[in-house]
């Protein structure tokens, strides 16, 4: 059933919007049992809904509009229930109660006091055993919140705690800690991303993505961690780039402007060449430059930079060849200049856009 | 109005000490019900039937013991039935949520309460508007997921997706708020267990 890597969380979410039906509870339970990993994430879901929803019970409860509701249940329910309750609460018959009731509060003082007592003390020993650990527990691991930035429908582009900025192409996520601390700076990502670290000598920015680590000081950078042949490609724009795997720290690919990494997630190889692809940044910068391109190339940069399938109706349209520069355009407009440069029809359906012609056979 | 504490009130159970009873309570309790039923019109319908059923019993019922664990003792066994009568019963279910088996609320810290409320309302900012909408949808109005794909003209499944977003980006933000939570909420026979494995780190953060 894991078809979709979500299939859980939005079954799990089902289940506490009460959307799940009684055949899709059996089916979580037998995932929450059969995993600790599971009844882990589960019972982190069940923490966030409960707290959610606990809250806005107590926002959006009127305790006096309940009260009246009671009431009237009540006198539907008992019919003796005064209307004025408060001068017939004394002709109540638990008389019956009272003499023992009496003694047993003043005993009650006594008791109470030296429980006071003791819950106090244990209370306090309580907080010691726990506060103690916990403070070294918090220390050693220094742990700050985690953010975790997500692009879903465009780029976004933010500023972390120590001025570095980041973008995000859409469908990256980044997680970095609220604030960092310790002696160096790290983040995770997974996507496609470009950043542009401020400088601190004394806190090395570390990027993890999978089992690669990309160590700067202060430099911008290009980070892609789902190219269809390498795991990791790191382009470098200025300054110093070092690159290792995790498992490996030994061995250090050093980069330079320009220079291009590309790291694998099975082996130890950096394979270090230099960037021939101009166009790395253009879903951030939206600036095109084609120079001699064929046209399914040029078809696969409008997908990544518009997200927008752009695709050839036939292979043959690849001989189609094409030299301009586009600078923040629309794809519209870019699809314009195509279609009157190469005589191009451009067909748009629910699913993206098609382009189509009789191809241009300069070569046969 | 006087405020009662539990232990006064095991001499008579007239109707101010009901209202104070419920007026201390039912939040709590309402709370603690829709964790079982995940309804909270479910939720209300239960607890105050729970505090009917009080009413009724007021002579009978044992007030020498906490009318709180009564409380929640009876809107628990309603929720279960609630469970049962539309077929999300399970024992599993059970043991997968670990149920308290009373309500916890009034351990609730007013300062972290409303730090969680502040937290809540930032982390719900910081949706994308269409997610936050559904959300609402689905939170304020109680719209089911059906509804709201009505409502706003979009497919059931967007409704799941963004639903199941925004629940994820919850967690996410509330995560540094939840471990208080647990401390609160944790039942006491846990504590040794959690002291042991605070030692273990303790000792190993020590060596380390």
């Amino acid at each position: 059933m894991e078809t979709n890597p979500t299939y859980y969380i939005d079954l799990i979410t089902r289940y506490f919007f009460a959307e799940a039906t009684p055949e899709e509870i059996r089916e979580l339970e037998t995932w929450v049992m059969t995993d600790p990993a599971n009844a882990t994430i589960f019972s982190a879901y069940r923490k966030t809904w409960e707290t959610i929803e606990n809250d806005r019970i107590k926002s959006s409860v009127n305790l006096s509009d309940e009260w009246n509701i009671l009431v009237s249940k009540l006198k539907t329910h008992d019919e003796d229930l005064p209307n004025a309750p408060l001068q017939r609460s004394s002709s109540q018959p638990s008389i019956v109660h009272r003499p023992s009731s009496t003694v047993n509060r003043q005993s009650s003082i006594v008791n109470r006091q030296s429980k006071i007592l003791s819950w106090s003390l244990r209370a306090a020993a309580l907080f010691l055993l726990l506060a103690i650990p916990t403070y070294f527990f918090y220390r050693h691991f220094n742990a700050p919140a985690e953010m975790t930035l997500t692009a879903t429908t465009d780029i976004a582009e933010r500023t972390l705690p120590d001025g570095t900025t980041v973008t995000l192409n859409t469908g990256a996520t980044m997680t970095c800690p609220s604030r960092f601390e310790g002696s160096f700076r790290k983040v995770t990502l997974q996507g496609e991303a470009w950043f542009e670290v401020a400088h601190d000598k004394t806190k090395p920015f570390i990027v993890a993505a999978g089992n690669a680590r990309i160590r700067v000081v202060g430099t911008s950078f290009f980070v892609n961690t789902n190219t269809s042949k390498a795991n990791e490609e790191i382009i470098l724009s200025s300054g110093i780039v070092k690159v290792y795997y995790e498992n490996n720290p030994e061995k250090v690919a050093t980069l330079y402007p320009g220079d291009k990494a590309e790291l694998y997630a099975a082996g130890d190889a950096i394979i270090k060449t230099t960037n021939q692809d101009v166009n790395f940044l253009a879903w951030k910068t939206k600036h095109l430059v084609f120079n001699n391109t064929p046209l399914n190339e040029v078809a696969a940069l409008l997908t990544r930079v518009y997200h927008t399938s752009v695709r050839l109706s036939d292979d043959r349209l690849s001989d189609c060849r094409i030299t301009t520069t586009f600078d923040r355009q629309s794809l519209e407009s870019v699809l314009n200049v195509l279609k009157a440069t190469l005589d191009l029809q451009v067909r748009s359906n629910g699913s993206g856009i098609e382009l189509s012609g009789h191809g241009c056979n300069r070569n046969k | 109005m006087q405020k009662f504490k539990m232990s006064d009130v095991n001499h008579q159970l007239d109707e101010p000490v009901l209202e104070s009873l419920f007026r201390d309570h039912f939040i709590g309790l309402c709370q603690f019900a829709v964790g079982y039923v995940k309804d909270e019109e479910a939720a209300r319908e239960i607890v105050q039937d729970a505090f009917v059923n009080l009413w009724e019993k007021r002579y009978t019922i044992d007030l020498s013991k906490p009318v709180k664990s009564y409380l929640s003792a009876t809107v628990r066994n309603r929720c279960l039935n609630y469970l049962r009568d539309h077929k999300k019963f399970s024992c599993d279910l059970l043991a997968i949520e670990n149920f308290p088996h009373e309500a916890m609320y009034d351990q609730h810290d007013q300062l972290v309460e409303s730090d969680i409320r502040n937290q809540i309302a930032r982390a719900m900012a910081e949706l994308p508007e269409k997610c936050r909408e559904i959300f609402n949808l689905s939170r304020f109005h109680h719209m089911k997921y059906q509804q709201i794909a009505d409502h706003l003209n979009i497919s059931v499944k967007t409704v799941e997706t963004q639903m199941s977003k925004a629940l994820q980006h919850m967690r996410i933000r509330l995560a540094e708020y939840l471990p208080v939570l647990f401390f609160f909420i944790l039942p006491f026979c846990h504590f040794a267990s959690l002291i042991f494995c605070y030692f273990a780190i303790f000792l190993t953060t020590a060596s380390g």
